[in-house]
């Protein structure tokens, strides 16, 4: 299993790491005159690019997050084990889940 | 000419903290009379001799060859023989403490097993192929798996990469850069019979890719070794072992 | 943890990325339940942002976000290759 959650992570990282760098990009951009819903969604809705865009941004964080963290917890604390690895795979549902649908709140018409 | 008994004059002495005991135990200070070109490993040979009959420590050849003497000289993994004192003194003080990361025999001395237990763990025994009634093996010396093994060969088994090593003060089961170091070195030996086996034992829950890449143990070796690219090495060969089919 | 052997820079980076890593991971879940709010029209969303410019709040994302980007750069720059930055190996 070792092998394989680090193919994961290297594979999800490949793809965070350029879209880190434009989504960084993009909100610094869009904080200049201040933030609004209307501002946000104006630019969001309806469109299949920005939908694509974050969509595949927010699996490649539900994969990357949760392996990262049960690293950490597994070098930092005593817990460890099914348990552990339940655990994190839950909550990398939870920022699937909710990563997606905050993608369609966006762009959704 | 023994003496149990170390200078008066301060501008001229060392104030060494030694550990004593085991996992329990405290560092005792001793005044230790200083000289021109001193190593670490003198004052502690000095202490034993004329302060502490009592001290234990390990050291052979003394000559940065054997690795024998390496301890915890003020916080970092060394080699006692090879550390001068003028380099690491501070105001004229300096803190030895045994090896990190293995179990305290007595003072400045460690407990190996678990280090050469997991070199094994690790498949650090060679694996021939051949026997005596055959030709030697024609190893041509530039191809690039023969400088991959000669690049990390001449490891000693000193254990100051593994004292040095943070994952393993935080996985305890972690393999670490030595025993790892080796793997990659037999995977890349052609003479060697089952490189598969290698990859299993170090793609497992406490293999390679435990390894952050501090780097701490290719700052630290002695012999200027590079464990750290060994284990990049070994995070490679396992992932083309299993996207080739199947294993790890 | 004695820190006298730990001063070089990948050490730094690692830090940086496990840092900010947990960070982000703390993170996301609130971040996308705020954009989540869109579902519920403008309003919703305008007062959660509204929330979110009071100074600590800001701070703490500014926070992330600067580390943000050296986390890319850490994360890269322990990426094993064939040559690690670094002390060369003994090879003859």
């Amino acid at each position: 299993m070792s092998t394989r959650l680090y193919l994961l992570q290297r594979m999800s990282a490949m793809v965070l790491a350029p879209l880190v760098l434009i989504h960084l990009a993009v909100i610094l951009l869009a904080v200049q005159d201040g933030l609004s819903a209307a501002e946000i969604l104006g630019r969001t809705r309806g469109s299949l690019l920005w939908g694509g865009f974050y969509g595949l941004f927010v699996v490649a964080a539900s994969v990357h997050g949760p392996i990262g963290l049960r690293t950490v917890i597994r070098e930092m604390t005593p817990w460890r084990g099914r348990a552990l690895d339940l655990t994190m795979a839950l909550f990398g549902l939870l920022l699937l889940g909710l990563g997606l649908r905050a993608v369609a709140a966006l762009v959704l018409p | 000419m023994l003496t149990t008994e170390s200078p008066a004059k301060d501008a001229d002495t060392l104030q060494v903290a030694i550990w004593r005991g085991g996992t329990e135990g405290r560092f005792q200070t001793y005044r230790v009379p200083a000289s021109a070109n001193q190593t670490v490993l003198d004052v502690v040979t000095w202490v034993q001799r004329y302060l502490e009959p009592a001290l234990a420590y390990r050291f052979a050849c003394r000559v940065g060859m054997c690795g024998s003497c390496a301890m915890t000289v003020n916080g970092r993994p060394r080699w006692t023989c090879r550390t001068h004192v003028a380099k690491v003194a501070r105001a004229g003080r300096i803190e030895i403490a045994p090896l990190a990361k293995l179990p305290i025999v007595k003072d400045l001395v460690v407990d190996m097993t678990i280090f050469f237990e997991k070199w094994q763990r690790a498949r650090g025994a060679f694996v021939p192929t051949a026997t005596r009634h055959q030709p030697t093996a024609k190893v041509a010396p530039h191809s690039p798996g023969r400088r991959a093994v000669d690049a990390g060969i001449e490891c000693i088994n000193c254990a100051v990469c593994y004292a040095a090593c943070d994952v393993v003060t935080w996985r305890p089961d972690y393999l670490g850069p030595a025993a790892l170091n080796r793997a990659w070195t037999l995977l890349n030996d052609e003479r060697d019979g089952d490189p598969d086996g290698i990859i299993a034992a170090v793609s497992d829950d406490a293999g390679c890719h435990n390894c952050h890449s501090h780097q701490s143990c290719t700052e630290h070796c002695p012999k200027q070794l590079n464990p750290t690219a060994a284990i990049a090495g070994l995070k490679r060969a396992s992932l083309m072992a299993l996207l080739k089919g199947g294993r790890p | 943890m004695k820190g006298a052997h730990r001063h070089h820079p990948a050490y730094w980076a690692f830090v940086l990325h496990r840092l900010s890593g947990v960070g982000l991971a703390l993170f996301l879940p609130l971040h996308f339940l705020t954009l989540g709010l869109a579902l519920e029209g403008h309003a919703s969303l305008d007062q959660a942002l509204a929330w979110f410019d009071a100074p600590l709040v800001k701070a703490a994302e500014l926070g992330l976000v600067v580390l943000l980007r050296p986390t890319c750069w850490a994360a890269c720059a322990s990426w094993p290759s064939s040559s690690c930055p670094g002390v060369t190996g003994s090879g003859r």
